[in-house]
């Protein structure tokens, strides 16, 4: 067999036009995923039983099931409800869907990584910030959190990838990202190898930008 | 302002930390927790700060009570063993962060920075972040933060035990020079001696939770009262009551007769009391020379019964010169520098 990536040349653009959904996909979700798991992270240190209960909870189901699982819920489970409880129907829009279901997943993530950044810093930070007549809260917000950000950063870094690589799930609900412009493609030919080694070209690609953009971002915070 | 410390305790899962412990610490008054390590000196101190609840006993400053404040509201000044200095903030920052949490005005701030960093002799590292100091710099950037908001009280937890030898003497004496100069009330935390005894003005000797013994430096030295305190202050011949070794009670007597006696080495003399009573033959055992200090074990051989050869250490000033092992030489006691320890 001979090996030919005419086809791939020729829909270059559909290929980059997945890409583009991946990347939005990949950004939407650790956006969201980043608020979710700030708030669950801090949730989990915090010395509110309701909120660290919560908190302890949503990380506990969101990481204890499979993404699948979650994406389907999102796309397939939440219109039921929804149609349930109001009688109207939702047709929801397969990235939006793609979005919040990879947010939530990946903020169960992020929180585990804010908690661990958090306890991270020393005990004696926050006891010598009381000592000096903060309250816990501005304790947080002025000497922890920042010191906590610096630390969080290679593992939110790893995070991202696997976010980007997570988002080809997405694939399976018909949102337009990059494998499943790949597979379209493949199954349009009956040519998968040069377009899912195009696509995986490309994820390479995005990742290895991300991983420079993140080593820049912690030189530029160890120097600070 | 004064400090008074009422029947304080404190378990860690069941395990005491501190088993009513009373105390009173008068204004200006410098004075030092020693103990070996798991003695609880750090708890208490810590209940202090009102970084740890007591399960029970209060706490009184200038007759305030303050169990139910808050650490950030008692105002006190906290140094820890490990600096705390906030890495992401200037040595000035640092300073003033407590200010600002008092929410001075920031011409005032300034003002008082510059004076705090002055005082610890730091006034030209004020833009320097906390790891381009050195750990003696450190801590004397955190002794001024704790300072800066003019705290009622200066809490130091064991703040030079990271340090090397020389730059803790070299702080021992900032410190102190530093409590003297603005006559706050303090209270430090130590494992080590000789820094209780050289810096404290009382100095309170902890062990498994329970105060052994409070007191002046050199009355805690040259008065123990007990073998705890007798071995962990200095060096002290812990020796079986012989009828042999005569001795004067300094306290009333709380038994019948002496079990256990203490006796200082310098007050072990190489020489004849010119009575019988109070001197002994020894053979030496070991000399150890120090160049100033000449330590010398003798050992006193029994009068016969159950009891066993006496090892009594003695301490020479000088370099001991003729001192040989296996010699024997006469040794005197005073009985009035011979503590009773302990009772029948």
């Amino acid at each position: 067999m001979e090996l030919d990536f005419t086809l791939l040349w020729q829909h270059r653009m559909f290929m980059v036009k997945g890409a583009v959904v991946t990347i939005q996909l990949t950004f939407g979700a650790i956006i969201l995923g980043f608020i979710l798991g700030c708030i669950a992270g801090i949730g989990r240190v915090s010395r509110n039983t309701l909120f660290r209960s919560i908190s302890g909870v949503y990380v506990y189901v969101l990481r204890g099931t499979p993404m699948l699982l979650q994406i389907f819920f999102v796309y397939f489970g939440i219109p039921q409800i929804y149609m349930a409880l109001t009688g109207n129907s939702m047709t929801p829009d397969p990235l939006t869907a793609g979005v919040i279901a990879l947010g939530f997943n990946s903020g169960a993530y992020v929180a585990e990584i804010v908690r661990s950044g958090i306890e991270g810093v020393a005990r004696g930070q926050m006891e010598a910030a009381r000592s000096l007549g903060m309250t816990h809260g501005q304790a947080m917000r002025h000497i922890i959190l920042p010191q906590a950000f610096r630390r969080i950063i290679p593992p939110l870094g790893n995070e991202i990838i696997i976010l980007l690589k997570d988002s080809s799930l997405v694939s399976v609900i018909g949102a337009g990202e990059l494998m499943f412009s790949a597979r379209v493609m493949g199954a349009r030919y009956y040519d998968y190898v040069q377009f899912l080694a195009g696509a995986a070209l490309i994820y390479l690609f995005l990742t290895f930008v991300i991983s420079q953009l993140l080593a820049l971002l912690e030189r530029r915070l160890k120097v600070a | 302002m004064s400090l008074e410390i009422r029947k304080i305790s404190k378990s860690f899962g069941g395990v005491k930390a501190l088993d009513d412990v009373s105390l009173s610490v008068e204004t200006g008054e410098m004075i030092c927790f020693l103990g070996p390590s798991g003695c609880g000196k750090t708890t208490l101190l810590r209940i202090i700060a009102g970084l740890e609840y007591p399960d029970g006993g209060s706490m009184y400053l200038d007759g305030r009570d303050l169990s139910s404040l808050p650490a950030r509201k008692r105002n006190f000044g906290v140094v820890f063993q490990s600096y705390s200095l906030f890495p992401n903030l200037s040595a000035a920052a640092n300073v003033a962060y407590g200010l600002e949490c008092r929410r001075w005005p920031g011409e005032k701030i300034r003002k008082r920075v510059e004076e705090m960093l002055a005082l610890v002799h730091l006034g030209d590292h004020a833009r320097k972040l906390p790891h381009q100091l050195s750990g003696g710099q450190q801590q004397r950037v955190a002794l001024a933060r704790a300072l800066a908001p003019e705290p009622s009280l200066l809490l130091l937890d064991e703040p030079l035990s990271a340090l090397d030898a020389q730059v803790r003497e070299e702080l021992q004496e900032e410190i102190r020079r530093v409590q003297q100069h603005l006559k706050i009330t303090t209270i430090m935390v130590t494992h080590d001696q000789e820094e209780a005894l050289s810096m404290a003005d009382r100095v309170m000797v902890m062990k498994d939770g329970t105060v052994m013994q409070t007191g002046p430096p050199m009355d805690i030295y040259k008065r123990p009262e007990n073998s705890f305190v007798a071995r962990f202050i200095g060096k002290m011949n812990v020796l079986p009551a012989q009828k042999e070794i005569p001795f004067q009670s300094h306290v009333a007597a709380e038994g019948s007769r002496p079990r256990i006696i203490g006796i200082r080495p310098e007050d072990v003399q190489i020489a004849c009391c010119g009575r019988e009573e109070g001197t002994f033959s020894g053979v030496v055992d070991q000399v150890v020379r120090l160049g100033n200090l000449t330590r010398v074990s003798l050992r006193v051989e029994s009068t016969g019964g159950r009891e066993k050869d006496l090892l009594i250490l003695s301490e020479l000033q000088g370099m001991g010169e003729g001192l040989e092992v296996g010699a024997s030489l006469p040794l005197c006691i005073q009985p009035e520098n011979v503590r009773v320890l302990e009772w029948h």
